[in-house]
């Protein structure tokens, strides 16, 4: 019978051997897990442990049974394991998930692990151990770390870095800056549009606002939900953030980054920065800006105005304003309307047309608004309280002016004072040009207007003492040599561009001067020098040139080195090196890759150094020179051309360039074949561009060039002709065949088709002529293309003027003769001389001993008057050249 | 040295059998169940003796004893010793029937074990 | 009952010195005696059923001692997981195939499961017993600090046949059917 009790077991026998395997390996694998798995009961004790428990434990998992899963934690942190776990035994929960810390050593040995608690009743099993509950736990520390670190780049970053989820809320892990530019540490989970954007919905554009409705929608759906939205959605946006003490209005760049996954918008990444300052900066500049040109238009209308008319303006403005005051105290609109236009008018009358303005439409929407019954009258007297504020300004400036020009020692150098009377000169004269319709005058007047008032700019070479003594300071100190600076210079204006020039060429030759120059303390005394270097820099002003020298008493250039170098540099054979002279070999300081110092460094150059300075120097035209005495020193001597006033006159005078590009145009029409050019005239009188055309006129031909290519098409013939020898003639013929128009027709038609400068009246009005028949027009315009513009001119000086500068007289006036080629003639007899206008009689000093307005008697009808300054003597050389041409 | 095939699922019963048969100069081949006994049996046709549990997975002792006997191609069949905690009369009787010449209730005693063998071996060179 | 327990645990006690080839062991009583609570890492599990009485013969000991018991009675100086294991599940048997021989002696019929090893913690998926007729007891064998956990669970299912049971003091630590050579 056990037998058959036999049977029937060995038929399970394989199943349950099966089982016993399976269930093994189970457990092993439980037991292996890279994760806590324990079973713990309600008190806390193990009833199970897997190894990563047992390595925590530091014990055996074997003998794990019934330790106490309190052990490692500290007792804090136990307290707050055994909270979370209470909550399982509340109704409605099946497990609990928290993070709490770990001790993975013992004592001093104990390291603070984060774990990831999971923990959940273990089936309904009750057992003679009562309920089991499973406690999973993921070490975290790594994530942790991992975390960390990225937090803490994420707050080192200026900039809020926001997400927002699904939910429409910002998540809680943002940015630490985001606190900082919102002003708030509740960030997390607010909604992002209240949060964000509705302190400035109001500022924004419509379209931005409709972008920023539509940004919700964009969640869950496939990019291009946010392609559509994305161009509208402002990149810059008004935050009020609330201060102590109130609020504080800031602007906020945003950048917004749909984060996707499996191809729909899961998150919305937003990247903001303050910008407030940047913007504060350009409004800044902005203000300036207009700022700056209220203040001129202002200067403008100032000195445009009469001297004495002013005077009588200013009381009577200043009674009319408080008239208006009045006016508006006792709300009598129509008094202040009258009020209104009187100052329209004065104002008008003298020049000052920003208080015309103001006031014309102050007066004007004052009327609008009296006739149309509006009772509203704040923003006329805010308008009014503009006009007030705009007289008081030009009172001051008015004032400055007028104190300015009566003193001329006060504060200002004589040349700015010299340049402000200057161009209200300048301004009378080129309003009376305007009203006489004297157009060749008038534009070379605004040509010399635009260039005072360039000048203005101009900055005061003497600014540039301190910027060069600090260098010397610097650089010595930093190469511990003792330096003394002897710094000259002339007191003249240059612009800018010439300013730059002449401080990095200086202080160039400055690091030079004491890195490769001037030698250490020690060697100079053992040379038997005095311990301390000098450097003398000197800026001159110098007929027309500007002289800089800077000059060392160091160990000077070594000749030798400089024939070494070029040879081994392979610039130069050695023979050849041998025979160079000293000049010729200091020449090749200045050539590119060229430095005899065996370092490079950056005080004393790389090299490049000196041959970008001489490169420089050519380009504004002026030459560099090296004296040098070895031993004994170095002197590098720049001179420069000082351009301002040659532009002024090439302008003028550049008949060349406008004849190359009439030639060049014409070139253009004959390779066309419509069109028979014959410009052989113009070939041949290539020796004659040697001529003077003024800008208006340079105009007209230009606008001629301009127009004989847009009449190309209608018009199938064009010949062009240069005049002749004497008179400047340009005669374009054009030949239009088949239009049967009568003549004024086609003389209309010419009118509209050819720029207002070149339409018949105007040639007419400048030597020229349009004649017209039925297959063609031709104009005839003369030029003052030649001498007859410059009659001879005399001139002659008084006998206070000195033998030296006599003779930069006759070499200025010799330079004019050959750029104009105009003839010119020295008289010697200072009171006798021409009577006609083409004489110019040169004085010293108009007060002088012999008394005063000696020479209004002498027949010479231009004075010129020199006191000590080159520079304005030659001015006014040139200003009576131009009167004189004006004149004809 | 002779040849004994023990048969016992329990790996602990083999080693113990072995080394004590072993120590005794015995040579010994082992057997999982009764179809790995009869197997080995097949493969170790010089087998002098078979000790074999009755408990055993796949194949019981008893019919194994059967399949043995009844197997033609073995030439030579040893005598079977049953090593069993079983007891029962009828078990004795089938047992018999098919070639099993001692009965060793487990667990055994070494010496009274060893003398048994050594007495069945000189009796089958008989 | 207490007659049948006292025999079980005789039983174990004299197959421990068999199997093991250990002469002197000590027998203690656990705290929770009669409760069937987790008392070791591996426990092996042998049944002893029948129409009267099913019993459950535990034994609960981790992989240390398993390795020192079988190592000691192999003679060897470490012995691998899966034949220690093995050892401890025939010893599990050996115990189970006396106790049985008793209660076939007895007139008892039972019937011997395969003996298995699992986890201690596997007694969580047992529930405690709610009828009276469980009996549980436990003691513990032990070699100085080395401690074998043993459990019986009887479940009576003829009490009156089982109460009938006597085990005499004569019968005890009788093992003189050990060994029985009988030829056939």
């Amino acid at each position: 019978m056990s037998f058959d009790i036999n049977k029937d077991l060995q038929a399970s026998h394989n199943l349950i051997a099966l089982l016993e395997k399976a269930k093994n390996f189970s457990e092993i694998t439980i037991d292996s897990l890279p994760i806590v798995f324990t079973v713990i009961n309600q008190d806390g004790l193990i009833l199970r442990a897997n190894e990563c428990l047992a390595k925590i434990f530091k014990k055996n998992r074997e003998k794990l049974l019934r330790e106490n899963l309190s052990k490692i934690f500290e007792k804090e942190t136990w307290n707050i394991f055994v909270n979370k776990f209470n909550k399982i035994l509340e109704p409605g929960n099946t497990s609990v998930e928290f993070e709490l810390d770990v001790l993975g050593g013992e004592g001093a040995d104990s390291i603070k692990e984060s774990y990831y608690w999971y923990v959940t009743p273990f089936g309904k099993f009750y057992s003679s151990e009562g309920h089991a509950y499973v406690v999973l736990g993921q070490n975290i520390t790594k994530l942790r770390e991992s975390e960390k670190q990225i937090s803490e780049i994420f707050s080192s970053i200026s900039l809020a870095i926001l997400t927002i989820n699904p939910d429409k809320l910002i998540s809680p892990k943002y940015s630490i800056y985001a606190e900082h530019i919102f002003g708030s540490s509740e960030i997390g989970g607010q909604n992002y549009k209240n949060f964000i954007f509705s302190s400035g919905f109001n500022y924004l554009k419509k379209n931005s606002q409709e972008a920023i409705e539509k940004l919700d929608l964009i969640f869950g759906e496939s990019e291009l939900m946010f392609d559509a939205i994305k161009d509208n959605l402002p990149k810059q946006i008004i935050y009020k953030r609330k201060t102590l003490e109130g609020e504080e209005k800031l602007y906020l760049g945003i950048n917004y980054q749909p984060i996707i996954y499996n191809g729909v918008i899961k998150r919305l990444l937003l990247i903001i920065e303050d910008r407030t300052s940047l913007v504060k900066a350009e409004e800044e500049n902005k203000k300036i800006k207009i700022f700056d040109d209220r203040v001129v238009q202002r200067v403008v209308q100032i000195r445009s105005a009469k001297a004495d008319m002013m005077d009588i303006l200013i009381p009577e403005v200043d009674k009319l304003i408080i008239k208006a005051n009045d006016s508006i105290q006792k709300n009598n609109w129509k008094n202040f309307a009258g009020v209104l236009h009187s100052i329209k008018g004065n104002s008008r009358v003298v020049g000052l047309i920003t208080m015309a303005e103001l006031s014309h439409q102050a007066e004007e929407k004052l009327l609008f608004n009296i006739e149309a019954g509006i009772d509203d009258f704040t923003s006329s007297k805010e308008s009014f309280i503009a006009i007030e504020n705009e007289w008081n300004e030009i009172k001051i400036l008015y004032k400055t002016f007028r104190e300015k020009s009566s003193e001329p020692t006060e504060g200002i150098s004589k040349n700015e004072k010299n340049n402000l009377e200057e161009i209200q000169v300048l301004f009378e004269q080129y309003n009376a040009s305007i009203v006489s319709g004297q157009t060749v005058k008038t534009a070379v007047l605004s040509e010399k207007i635009n260039v005072k008032l360039q000048k203005i700019n101009d900055i005061e070479l003497s600014t540039i003492r301190p910027l060069l003594l600090e260098r010397v300071e610097q650089t010595a100190s930093k190469l511990s040599k003792n330096i003394i600076t002897e710094f000259e210079c002339a007191d003249i204006k240059v612009n800018k561009e010439l300013m730059d020039l002449i401080s990095d060429v200086t202080l160039h030759l400055i690091n030079n001067s004491i890195g490769h120059g001037i030698e250490s303390v020690e060697k100079r005394l053992q040379k038997g020098k005095t311990a301390e270097g000098k450097i003398k820099i000197s800026i001159k002003e110098y007929r027309d040139m500007l002289e800089l020298s800077v000059s060392d008493d160091g160990s000077g250039i070594d000749i030798n080195k400089i024939k070494n170098k070029i040879v081994k540099k392979n610039m130069v054979k050695l023979d050849e090196a041998l025979t160079l002279s000293e000049d010729k070999l200091l020449k090749y300081i200045f050539s590119p890759g060229f430095s005899t110092a065996e370092q490079v460094d950056d005080i004393k150059g790389r090299g490049i150094g000196l041959d970008t300075v001489a490169s420089r120097v050519n380009d504004f035209e002026g030459t560099i020179d090296i004296k040098t005495q070895e031993g004994q020193g170095a002197a590098f001597i720049i001179k420069i051309p000082c351009a301002n006033k040659k532009n002024v006159l090439r302008k003028l005078f550049s008949l060349k360039s406008i004849k190359a590009n009439l030639v060049e145009m014409l070139q253009l029409m004959e390779k066309e074949d419509n069109l028979e050019v014959n410009y052989s005239y113009l070939q041949a009188d290539i020796s004659r561009d040697m001529g003077v055309v003024f800008v208006d006129r340079a105009k007209i031909l230009l606008s001629l060039i301009n127009y004989i290519v847009a009449i190309e098409e209608k018009f199938k013939n064009v010949i062009v002709s240069w005049g002749g020898v004497d008179a400047g003639l340009i005669s374009v013929n054009i030949k239009h065949e088949g239009k049967k128009e009568t003549p004024g027709n086609s003389k209309s038609e010419l009118k509209y088709a050819i720029p207002m400068e070149v339409s018949d009246q105007y040639i007419c009005n400048h030597g020229g002529n349009v004649a017209t028949s039925d297959h063609q027009t031709t104009i005839f315009f003369g030029f003052c293309l030649d001498k007859h513009v410059f009659p001879k001119i005399t001139y002659s000086c008084d006998e206070e003027i000195s033998d030296s500068e006599k003779e930069d007289l006759h070499h200025f006036m010799l330079q004019i003769k050959d750029e104009f080629d105009i003839e010119i003639e020295f008289a010697k007899d200072s009171r006798g001389g021409a009577s006609d206008d083409t004489s110019i009689l040169f004085v010293k000093n108009k007060d002088s001993s012999s008394g005063d307005l000696k020479y209004e008697n002498s027949g010479f009808k231009n004075t010129c008057l020199f006191t000590d300054n080159m520079l304005e003597m030659k001015k006014n050389i040139l200003d009576v050249l131009q009167k004189i041409i004006c004149i004809s | 040295m002779p040849k004994i095939l023990i048969v016992d699922d329990s790996e602990t019963v083999r080693d113990q059998l072995k080394e004590t048969l072993e120590k005794s100069g015995y040579q010994v081949i082992e057997g999982a169940d009764g179809i790995k006994g009869h197997i080995a049996l097949m493969q170790n046709t010089d087998t002098e003796l078979i000790l074999c549990d009755v408990n055993m997975p796949n194949m019981n002792g008893i019919s194994m004893c059967e399949k043995i006997f009844k197997d033609s191609s073995i030439a030579k069949k040893p005598p079977v010793v049953m090593l069993t905690t079983e007891a029962d009369p009828e078990l004795k009787k089938k047992g018999k029937l098919c070639g099993v010449v001692a009965w060793i209730t487990k667990p055994y005693i070494e010496e009274k074990l060893l003398l048994a063998v050594t007495k069945i071996l000189s009796m089958n060179k008989k | 009952m207490d007659d049948v327990f006292l025999m079980v645990k005789d039983t174990s006690v004299s197959r421990f010195k068999t199997h093991m080839k250990i002469d002197e062991i000590q027998v203690s009583i656990p705290a929770n005696c009669d409760a069937n609570v987790i008392r070791s890492f591996h426990t092996v599990i042998i049944l002893i059923s029948g129409d009267d009485i099913k019993m459950t013969f535990k034994s609960h000991f981790d992989s240390e001692l398993a390795g020192y018991l079988c190592a000691k009675a192999l003679k060897k100086e470490s012995v691998s997981w899966d034949k220690a294991i093995d050892f401890m599940k025939e010893y599990s048997n050996v115990v189970a195939g006396k106790i049985k021989k008793f209660f076939m002696d007895q007139e008892v019929i039972v019937g011997l499961s395969l003996p298995i090893v699992t986890r201690g913690f596997d007694e969580i998926f047992f529930e405690p017993p709610e009828t009276g007729n469980v009996l549980i007891d436990n003691w513990i064998l032990s070699i100085e600090s080395n401690h074998l956990y043993c459990t019986c669970i009887a479940e009576i299912l003829n009490k009156n046949r089982i109460q009938s049971i006597k085990y005499p003091l004569e019968k005890q630590a009788t093992d003189e059917s050990d060994g029985e050579v009988s030829f056939l």
